[in-house]
């Protein structure tokens, strides 16, 4: 496969920019979201039932400080200090927490009358975003997670620092 | 490679250029030592800061040790049947004679018919004394009460029972009947409320219902709400 293109398009540095832009901003809004009221987020980490609820320190914890590292990769995305780092949080982050979205909406399959298939099943993910449709979330965060990685994998020298310069 | 490579790439190996820095950066995540310290980096910051946030915020704080979701236990009783005991003194509606409709995980559950019965006893008495042994609790959030509850309702968010309990405390000690509700449909707060306040808060345990239905299912069947925080 040749990726010669892939390679000049990513030396121009424009898709390093609008993945930055995107995720920094995406990731900065649902990290503000559950911190101003983390109890939303503390249910939909016991609704995927992959956590422990004893003892409970543990997804209390993961309840208060998960937001607050999402906030942090989406500042460190932004201003470009610890880059890679960050864009590997959040590569982490969407690929743990994709399948486990993918999970709770089959699981949500023929619960309710409007739920025939997965793409009519509406829940709250926890995102930070309330009860929305799964299909368009799943999307989405595939699409961040491709952005995610191209931020962690990509030489592009352009646009590596803070956004203004 | 380095010699078809575009000008604005980075080298995989710049960072050991013929003429090293005399000291690199600290943490510089353009190395795979240097991307793992980042990463501990921003996740002991972000640790820290969280940690030090929750314990200082005034509101919609977690408990780091409080288990927010306790299991419910089973009714003991002296027959062993599980049934509640009526208390002394009660006439009328009795929800202790109501048909369970959910398996028996020790909390009892009442229909929307007994829970607008228990309602509109608790209104005759209320108007009638100025006291009811009737009590709605909504488990909510301080938003959600504030936009719509069942009149006569007491607030009582399970996230911040802790807080809220003490000045709720001779009031749920004097009901015979404390009927906690939510949302309906998927909230479950009401049921970890209603084993809070047996388990943790020394209710009586068979003198908590809770109403599954809860304030959708109330409004659907045109029930009485009030808005604000207002009881009544």
């Amino acid at each position: 496969m040749d990726i010669e293109p892939l390679r000049r398009l990513d030396a121009t540095g424009v898709p390093l920019l609008l993945a930055r832009v995107i995720v920094g901003f995406t990731f900065l809004y649902y990290g503000a979201e559950k911190i101003g009221d983390p109890v939303p987020f503390l249910k939909s980490l016991r609704g995927y039932e992959v956590l422990p609820l004893h003892p409970s320190w543990i997804i209390n914890s993961l309840a208060v400080i998960l937001p607050w590292i999402e906030v942090l990769c989406a500042a460190a995305i932004l201003s470009g200090i610890q880059l890679r780092s960050a864009a590997l949080l959040t590569t982490a982050m969407l690929a743990l927490f994709t399948p486990m979205v993918l999970k709770l909406g089959l699981s949500l399959v023929g619960t309710e009358v409007g739920f025939v298939g997965l793409c009519d099943v509406v829940a709250d993910c926890g995102c930070g975003s309330g009860k929305i449709p799964i299909c368009p979330k799943l999307a989405t965060n595939c699409g961040l997670l491709l952005l995610s990685l191209w931020i962690l994998l990509s030489r592009s020298k352009q646009f590596r620092g803070g956004l203004g310069g | 490679m380095s010699s078809s490579q575009p000008p604005d790439l980075e080298s995989p190996s710049s960072n050991s250029s013929p003429n090293p820095p005399s000291s690199p950066p600290a943490c510089s995540d353009t190395s795979s030592r240097g991307l793992l310290c980042g990463t501990l980096t921003i996740l002991a910051v972000a640790s820290v800061v969280a940690l030090a946030a929750n314990s200082v915020r005034s509101s919609h704080a977690i408990d780091l040790q409080r288990d927010y979701f306790p299991k419910l236990t089973e009714v003991s009783t002296p027959d062993g049947t599980g049934d509640s005991t009526q208390p002394p003194g009660v006439t009328g509606t009795d929800p202790g004679d109501q048909v369970p409709t959910e398996p028996d995980d020790g909390i009892q559950r009442i229909s929307f018919d007994d829970a607008r019965d228990n309602f509109n006893s608790a209104e005759d008495e209320f108007e009638a004394t100025g006291e009811s042994i009737y009590l709605f609790v909504d488990a909510r959030s301080s938003e959600l009460y504030q936009e719509s509850h069942i009149p006569g309702a007491v607030w009582l968010y399970h996230y911040e029972s802790e807080e809220l309990i003490e000045d709720l405390r001779p009031e749920l000690e004097m009901a015979f009947f404390v009927i906690v509700y939510c949302n309906g449909g998927d909230c479950d707060d009401s049921l970890h409320l209603a084993a809070d306040l047996s388990s943790l808060y020394g209710i009586p345990t068979e003198n908590i219902y809770v109403y599954e239905g809860g304030l959708n299912q109330w409004v659907e069947n045109q029930m009485p709400v009030i808005s604000g925080s207002e009881r009544r």
